[in-house]
Protein backbone atom coordinates (compact mmCIF):
# COMPACT_ATOMS: atom_id res chain seq x y z
CA UNK A 1 0.00 0.00 0.00
CA UNK A 2 1.49 3.46 -1.03
CA UNK A 3 2.25 6.01 1.62
CA UNK A 4 -0.48 8.62 -0.34
CA UNK A 5 -3.16 5.94 0.10
CA UNK A 6 -2.43 5.11 3.75
CA UNK A 7 -2.41 8.72 4.86
CA UNK A 8 -5.89 9.00 3.03
CA UNK A 9 -6.91 6.16 5.00
CA UNK A 10 -5.93 7.38 8.24
CA UNK A 11 -7.10 10.92 7.99
CA UNK A 12 -10.72 8.77 6.92
CA UNK A 13 -10.58 6.63 10.25
CA UNK A 14 -8.92 8.19 12.67
CA UNK A 15 -11.74 10.51 14.48
CA UNK A 16 -13.58 7.14 14.25
CA UNK A 17 -10.94 5.59 16.22
CA UNK A 18 -10.51 8.06 18.38
CA UNK A 19 -14.20 8.63 19.67
CA UNK A 20 -13.86 4.49 19.73
CA UNK A 21 -10.98 5.04 22.48
CA UNK A 22 -12.50 8.01 24.15
CA UNK A 23 -15.88 6.24 24.84
CA UNK A 24 -13.88 2.73 26.40
CA UNK A 25 -11.48 4.17 27.88
CA UNK A 26 -13.20 7.27 29.53
CA UNK A 27 -10.16 9.49 29.54
CA UNK A 28 -8.72 12.25 26.68
CA UNK A 29 -5.44 11.69 27.05
CA UNK A 30 -5.59 7.80 27.37
CA UNK A 31 -8.25 8.45 24.14
CA UNK A 32 -5.15 10.19 22.40
CA UNK A 33 -2.12 8.31 23.57
CA UNK A 34 -4.62 5.15 22.65
CA UNK A 35 -5.39 6.67 18.80
CA UNK A 36 -1.40 7.29 18.24
CA UNK A 37 -0.44 3.23 19.28
CA UNK A 38 -3.15 2.81 17.35
CA UNK A 39 -1.90 4.03 13.96
CA UNK A 40 1.39 3.17 14.87
CA UNK A 41 0.56 -0.23 15.10
CA UNK A 42 -1.39 -0.17 11.48
CA UNK A 43 1.40 1.48 9.75
CA UNK A 44 4.21 -0.89 11.62
CA UNK A 45 2.06 -3.74 10.51
CA UNK A 46 0.72 -2.98 7.65
CA UNK A 47 2.54 -5.42 5.47
CA UNK A 48 0.73 -7.96 6.72
CA UNK A 49 -2.39 -6.57 6.11
CA UNK A 50 -4.60 -9.38 3.84
CA UNK A 51 -6.79 -7.72 1.51
CA UNK A 52 -9.29 -10.42 2.34
CA UNK A 53 -10.63 -8.12 5.42
CA UNK A 54 -11.60 -4.59 4.69
CA UNK A 55 -9.02 -2.08 6.02
CA UNK A 56 -11.34 -0.97 8.11
CA UNK A 57 -12.55 -4.04 9.80
CA UNK A 58 -8.54 -4.68 10.42
CA UNK A 59 -8.05 -1.43 11.74
CA UNK A 60 -11.15 -1.57 14.31
CA UNK A 61 -9.22 -5.16 15.60
CA UNK A 62 -6.14 -3.82 16.35
CA UNK A 63 -7.95 -0.71 17.77
CA UNK A 64 -10.07 -2.74 20.25
CA UNK A 65 -7.45 -5.26 20.97
CA UNK A 66 -5.62 -2.10 22.08
CA UNK A 67 -8.26 -0.07 24.00
CA UNK A 68 -8.96 -3.50 25.67
CA UNK A 69 -5.07 -3.86 26.88
CA UNK A 70 -4.92 -0.53 27.68
CA UNK A 71 -8.95 -0.89 29.55
CA UNK A 72 -6.80 -3.84 31.44
CA UNK A 73 -3.39 -2.29 32.28
CA UNK A 74 -5.35 0.80 34.13
CA UNK A 75 -8.46 0.70 34.90
CA UNK A 76 -9.18 4.67 35.68
CA UNK A 77 -12.25 6.24 37.66
CA UNK A 78 -14.60 8.03 35.18
CA UNK A 79 -13.36 11.25 33.93
CA UNK A 80 -16.10 14.09 33.06
CA UNK A 81 -16.01 16.41 30.13
CA UNK A 82 -16.62 19.92 31.45
CA UNK A 83 -16.04 21.43 27.95
CA UNK A 84 -18.70 19.17 26.65
CA UNK A 85 -21.82 21.28 28.97
CA UNK A 86 -19.97 24.57 28.39
CA UNK A 87 -20.07 23.94 24.62
CA UNK A 88 -23.84 22.99 24.80
CA UNK A 89 -24.67 25.98 27.23
CA UNK A 90 -23.38 28.37 24.41
CA UNK A 91 -25.65 26.80 21.82
CA UNK A 92 -28.37 27.43 23.38
CA UNK A 93 -30.00 30.51 24.43
CA UNK A 94 -32.83 29.81 26.64
CA UNK A 95 -31.60 28.92 30.21
CA UNK A 96 -34.30 27.11 31.64
CA UNK A 97 -33.99 24.30 28.01
CA UNK A 98 -30.06 24.67 28.30
CA UNK A 99 -30.37 23.23 31.79
CA UNK A 100 -32.98 20.50 30.68
CA UNK A 101 -30.87 19.54 27.57
CA UNK A 102 -27.80 19.99 29.85
CA UNK A 103 -28.87 17.71 32.10
CA UNK A 104 -30.71 15.58 29.29
CA UNK A 105 -27.14 15.06 27.89
CA UNK A 106 -25.11 14.39 30.88
CA UNK A 107 -27.30 11.49 32.14
CA UNK A 108 -27.32 9.80 28.55
CA UNK A 109 -23.34 10.24 29.08
CA UNK A 110 -23.34 8.27 31.87
CA UNK A 111 -25.84 5.80 30.70
CA UNK A 112 -23.53 5.15 28.05
CA UNK A 113 -20.48 5.14 30.06
CA UNK A 114 -22.63 2.34 32.28
CA UNK A 115 -23.21 -0.43 29.46
CA UNK A 116 -21.01 -3.43 29.52
CA UNK A 117 -17.77 -3.46 27.18
CA UNK A 118 -19.74 -5.58 24.58
CA UNK A 119 -22.91 -2.55 24.34
CA UNK A 120 -20.71 -0.18 24.99
CA UNK A 121 -18.15 -0.54 21.61
CA UNK A 122 -21.45 -1.92 19.65
CA UNK A 123 -23.30 1.28 20.66
CA UNK A 124 -20.44 3.34 19.61
CA UNK A 125 -19.44 1.84 16.33
CA UNK A 126 -23.23 2.40 15.51
CA UNK A 127 -24.00 5.41 16.37
CA UNK A 128 -20.67 7.04 16.33
CA UNK A 129 -18.52 5.65 13.59
CA UNK A 130 -21.79 4.88 11.97
CA UNK A 131 -20.86 1.58 11.11
CA UNK A 132 -23.33 -0.93 9.79
CA UNK A 133 -24.39 -3.87 11.81
CA UNK A 134 -22.88 -6.12 8.98
CA UNK A 135 -19.82 -4.44 9.29
CA UNK A 136 -19.37 -4.73 13.27
CA UNK A 137 -20.11 -8.23 13.35
CA UNK A 138 -17.55 -8.41 11.02
CA UNK A 139 -15.13 -6.80 13.30
CA UNK A 140 -16.31 -8.12 16.09
CA UNK A 141 -16.77 -11.77 14.51
CA UNK A 142 -19.84 -12.73 15.96
CA UNK A 143 -23.03 -13.03 14.24
CA UNK A 144 -25.10 -9.97 13.40
CA UNK A 145 -27.80 -11.29 15.39
CA UNK A 146 -25.39 -11.24 18.63
CA UNK A 147 -24.59 -7.79 17.77
CA UNK A 148 -28.38 -6.76 17.80
CA UNK A 149 -28.91 -8.17 20.50
CA UNK A 150 -25.70 -5.98 22.39
CA UNK A 151 -27.45 -3.07 20.38
CA UNK A 152 -31.06 -3.68 21.54
CA UNK A 153 -29.69 -4.06 25.18
CA UNK A 154 -28.28 -0.76 24.92
CA UNK A 155 -31.20 0.93 23.84
CA UNK A 156 -32.89 -0.44 26.27
CA UNK A 157 -31.18 1.07 28.78
CA UNK A 158 -30.97 4.30 27.54
CA UNK A 159 -34.87 4.23 27.33
CA UNK A 160 -35.23 2.87 30.49
CA UNK A 161 -32.45 5.48 31.66
CA UNK A 162 -34.57 8.66 30.03
CA UNK A 163 -38.27 7.29 31.33
CA UNK A 164 -37.54 6.34 35.02
CA UNK A 165 -35.50 10.12 35.60
CA UNK A 166 -38.42 11.72 33.46
CA UNK A 167 -35.53 13.24 31.30
CA UNK A 168 -38.52 12.50 28.15
CA UNK A 169 -42.16 12.34 28.50
CA UNK A 170 -43.27 9.33 27.10
CA UNK A 171 -46.63 8.51 25.39
CA UNK A 172 -48.46 11.94 26.01
CA UNK A 173 -48.68 13.42 22.74
CA UNK A 174 -50.66 10.12 21.38
CA UNK B 1 -50.80 -10.05 13.84
CA UNK B 2 -49.85 -10.07 16.86
CA UNK B 3 -47.79 -6.57 18.65
CA UNK B 4 -44.18 -6.02 17.47
CA UNK B 5 -42.10 -6.93 19.15
CA UNK B 6 -39.07 -3.92 20.65
CA UNK B 7 -36.37 -5.40 18.81
CA UNK B 8 -38.57 -5.46 15.32
CA UNK B 9 -39.72 -2.17 16.12
CA UNK B 10 -35.84 -0.81 16.17
CA UNK B 11 -34.95 -2.63 13.59
CA UNK B 12 -38.29 -1.22 11.91
CA UNK B 13 -36.74 2.31 12.51
CA UNK B 14 -32.78 1.80 11.58
CA UNK B 15 -34.78 0.27 8.03
CA UNK B 16 -32.87 -2.75 8.95
CA UNK B 17 -36.03 -4.99 7.28
CA UNK B 18 -37.01 -6.26 4.01
CA UNK B 19 -39.10 -4.24 2.01
CA UNK B 20 -41.86 -7.23 2.50
CA UNK B 21 -41.09 -7.03 6.60
CA UNK B 22 -41.41 -3.05 6.55
CA UNK B 23 -44.43 -2.84 4.72
CA UNK B 24 -46.14 -5.38 7.13
CA UNK B 25 -45.03 -3.42 10.20
CA UNK B 26 -46.16 -0.31 8.63
CA UNK B 27 -49.54 -2.37 7.89
CA UNK B 28 -49.69 -3.50 11.26
CA UNK B 29 -48.96 0.10 13.01
CA UNK B 30 -51.77 1.69 11.03
CA UNK B 31 -53.84 -0.52 13.04
CA UNK B 32 -52.54 -0.71 16.47
CA UNK B 33 -52.35 1.68 18.54
CA UNK B 34 -50.34 -0.14 21.23
CA UNK B 35 -47.82 0.02 18.70
CA UNK B 36 -47.65 3.40 17.35
CA UNK B 37 -47.40 4.62 20.99
CA UNK B 38 -44.06 2.12 21.46
CA UNK B 39 -42.96 3.43 18.15
CA UNK B 40 -43.42 6.52 19.14
CA UNK B 41 -41.58 6.16 22.41
CA UNK B 42 -38.51 4.90 20.39
CA UNK B 43 -38.40 7.32 18.06
CA UNK B 44 -37.75 9.52 20.88
CA UNK B 45 -34.82 7.78 22.07
CA UNK B 46 -33.10 7.49 19.09
CA UNK B 47 -33.80 11.08 18.38
CA UNK B 48 -32.46 12.11 21.29
CA UNK B 49 -29.52 9.77 21.27
CA UNK B 50 -28.19 10.73 17.88
CA UNK B 51 -28.75 14.56 19.15
CA UNK B 52 -26.39 13.73 21.82
CA UNK B 53 -24.07 12.04 19.64
CA UNK B 54 -23.88 14.83 16.81
CA UNK B 55 -23.17 17.08 20.10
CA UNK B 56 -20.53 14.83 21.55
CA UNK B 57 -18.90 14.21 18.16
CA UNK B 58 -18.64 18.01 17.39
CA UNK B 59 -16.86 18.73 20.57
CA UNK B 60 -14.19 15.90 20.14
CA UNK B 61 -13.32 16.45 17.00
CA UNK B 62 -9.83 14.33 16.50
CA UNK B 63 -6.94 15.38 17.87
CA UNK B 64 -3.99 16.60 15.86
CA UNK B 65 -2.38 13.86 13.99
CA UNK B 66 0.14 15.39 11.33
CA UNK B 67 3.58 13.92 13.98
CA UNK B 68 1.91 10.91 13.81
CA UNK B 69 2.66 10.64 9.70
CA UNK B 70 5.53 12.25 10.32
CA UNK B 71 7.01 9.53 12.85
CA UNK B 72 6.25 6.81 9.89
CA UNK B 73 9.29 7.54 8.65
CA UNK B 74 11.01 7.00 11.28
CA UNK B 75 9.44 3.53 11.89
CA UNK B 76 10.47 0.58 10.03
CA UNK B 77 7.43 -1.49 8.65
CA UNK B 78 7.83 -5.28 10.08
CA UNK B 79 8.70 -7.27 6.98
CA UNK B 80 5.69 -8.83 5.01
CA UNK B 81 6.36 -12.95 6.13
CA UNK B 82 5.17 -16.43 4.41
CA UNK B 83 1.92 -17.28 5.50
CA UNK B 84 3.49 -20.46 7.97
CA UNK B 85 6.11 -18.09 9.62
CA UNK B 86 3.47 -15.93 10.48
CA UNK B 87 0.68 -18.77 11.57
CA UNK B 88 2.86 -21.59 13.06
CA UNK B 89 6.24 -19.52 14.54
CA UNK B 90 4.48 -18.54 17.44
CA UNK B 91 2.85 -21.56 18.64
CA UNK B 92 6.33 -23.34 18.02
CA UNK B 93 8.24 -20.83 20.10
CA UNK B 94 5.75 -21.30 22.68
CA UNK B 95 6.12 -25.18 22.95
CA UNK B 96 9.75 -25.25 22.21
CA UNK B 97 9.36 -22.61 25.70
CA UNK B 98 7.28 -24.79 27.58
CA UNK B 99 9.73 -27.74 26.45
CA UNK B 100 12.63 -26.26 27.63
CA UNK B 101 10.85 -24.75 30.77
CA UNK B 102 10.02 -28.53 31.86
CA UNK B 103 13.63 -29.49 31.54
CA UNK B 104 15.00 -26.69 33.85
CA UNK B 105 12.38 -27.31 36.51
CA UNK B 106 12.76 -31.31 36.43
CA UNK B 107 16.33 -30.94 36.56
CA UNK B 108 16.46 -28.11 39.09
CA UNK B 109 14.26 -30.16 41.14
CA UNK B 110 15.18 -31.75 44.48
CA UNK B 111 15.58 -35.24 44.16
CA UNK B 112 15.05 -37.85 46.68
CA UNK B 113 18.48 -39.55 45.61
CA UNK B 114 21.33 -36.80 47.09
CA UNK B 115 23.33 -35.48 45.10
CA UNK B 116 27.03 -36.30 45.09
CA UNK B 117 28.02 -32.65 44.91
CA UNK B 118 25.80 -31.14 47.10
CA UNK B 119 27.65 -29.65 50.24
CA UNK B 120 25.30 -31.54 52.85
CA UNK B 121 22.26 -33.91 53.25
CA UNK B 122 19.24 -33.45 55.48
CA UNK B 123 17.60 -36.28 57.72
CA UNK B 124 14.36 -35.53 58.65
CA UNK B 125 13.61 -38.11 61.44
CA UNK B 126 9.61 -37.18 61.89
CA UNK B 127 9.73 -38.96 65.08
CA UNK B 128 12.60 -37.71 66.88
CA UNK B 129 14.54 -34.95 65.88
CA UNK B 130 13.32 -31.89 63.54
CA UNK B 131 16.49 -31.20 61.34
CA UNK B 132 20.15 -32.85 61.37
CA UNK B 133 22.49 -31.42 58.73
CA UNK B 134 25.40 -34.03 57.68
CA UNK B 135 28.24 -32.45 56.20
CA UNK B 136 29.22 -34.66 53.28
CA UNK B 137 32.92 -35.70 54.90
CA UNK B 138 30.60 -37.97 57.85
CA UNK B 139 27.96 -39.13 55.09
CA UNK B 140 30.57 -42.33 54.39
CA UNK B 141 31.23 -42.74 57.84
CA UNK B 142 27.21 -42.65 58.27
CA UNK B 143 26.94 -45.27 55.88
CA UNK B 144 29.35 -47.46 56.80
CA UNK B 145 28.50 -47.00 60.56
CA UNK B 146 25.03 -47.92 59.38
CA UNK B 147 25.52 -50.48 57.47
CA UNK B 148 26.64 -52.68 60.14
CA UNK B 149 23.98 -52.29 62.14
CA UNK B 150 21.35 -53.20 59.63
CA UNK B 151 23.30 -55.72 57.54
CA UNK B 152 21.59 -57.84 60.05
CA UNK B 153 18.28 -57.34 58.02
CA UNK B 154 18.53 -59.14 55.18
CA UNK B 155 15.75 -57.29 53.33
CA UNK B 156 17.10 -54.20 53.89
CA UNK B 157 20.75 -55.01 53.18
CA UNK B 158 20.27 -55.29 49.49
CA UNK B 159 18.13 -51.81 49.12
CA UNK B 160 21.10 -50.16 50.81
CA UNK B 161 23.56 -52.14 48.98
CA UNK B 162 22.09 -51.11 45.05
CA UNK B 163 21.91 -47.63 46.43
CA UNK B 164 17.97 -47.56 47.58
CA UNK B 165 18.77 -43.95 49.05
CA UNK B 166 14.66 -43.48 49.96
CA UNK B 167 14.42 -46.86 51.36
CA UNK B 168 17.66 -46.42 53.41
CA UNK B 169 16.22 -42.74 54.31
CA UNK B 170 12.79 -44.58 55.62
CA UNK B 171 15.00 -47.50 57.75
CA UNK B 172 16.45 -44.09 59.43
CA UNK B 173 13.27 -42.62 59.95
CA UNK B 174 12.25 -45.98 61.66
CA UNK B 175 15.52 -45.47 64.30
CA UNK B 176 14.04 -44.80 68.05
CA UNK B 177 15.62 -42.31 69.71
CA UNK B 178 18.21 -43.65 71.61
CA UNK B 179 19.44 -45.46 68.38
CA UNK B 180 19.35 -42.58 66.42
CA UNK B 181 21.89 -40.52 69.31
CA UNK B 182 23.77 -43.57 69.35
CA UNK B 183 24.41 -43.66 65.92
CA UNK B 184 25.11 -39.73 65.68
CA UNK B 185 27.22 -40.02 69.06
CA UNK B 186 29.79 -42.51 67.31
CA UNK B 187 29.88 -40.80 63.92
CA UNK B 188 30.79 -37.76 64.83
CA UNK B 189 32.16 -37.38 68.49
CA UNK B 190 28.71 -34.80 69.17
CA UNK B 191 30.09 -32.75 66.34
CA UNK B 192 26.34 -32.27 64.52
CA UNK B 193 25.11 -29.12 63.96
Amino acid sequence: MDSIRLNQLIEENYQKIFLLALKMLKNYEDAEDATQEIFLKVYENISSFRQEAKFTTWIYRIALNHIYYMNNKKSKEFNQFPEAHEMLTEMNENPSSVLQEKELFESLEKVIDSLSPRQKEVFVMRYYDQLTFKKIAQILKKSIGTVKSNYFFAMQKIKNNLQNQNLIEFQEKL
Amino acid sequence: MKCINKNILLDYLNNELSARKQNKIAAHLSECEHCRKQLAEWEKVLNITQQFIDQDVKIHPAPPHAHITQRFEKIPQKTERYFWVRYWTKPALATAAVLFASLIIFFLSPKSVPSINRNYYVIDNIAYTEEIYLNDEYLDDLENIYLQEIYANEELTDDILYGDWQHYEEVLDNLDQDELEELIKNMYNNSVT
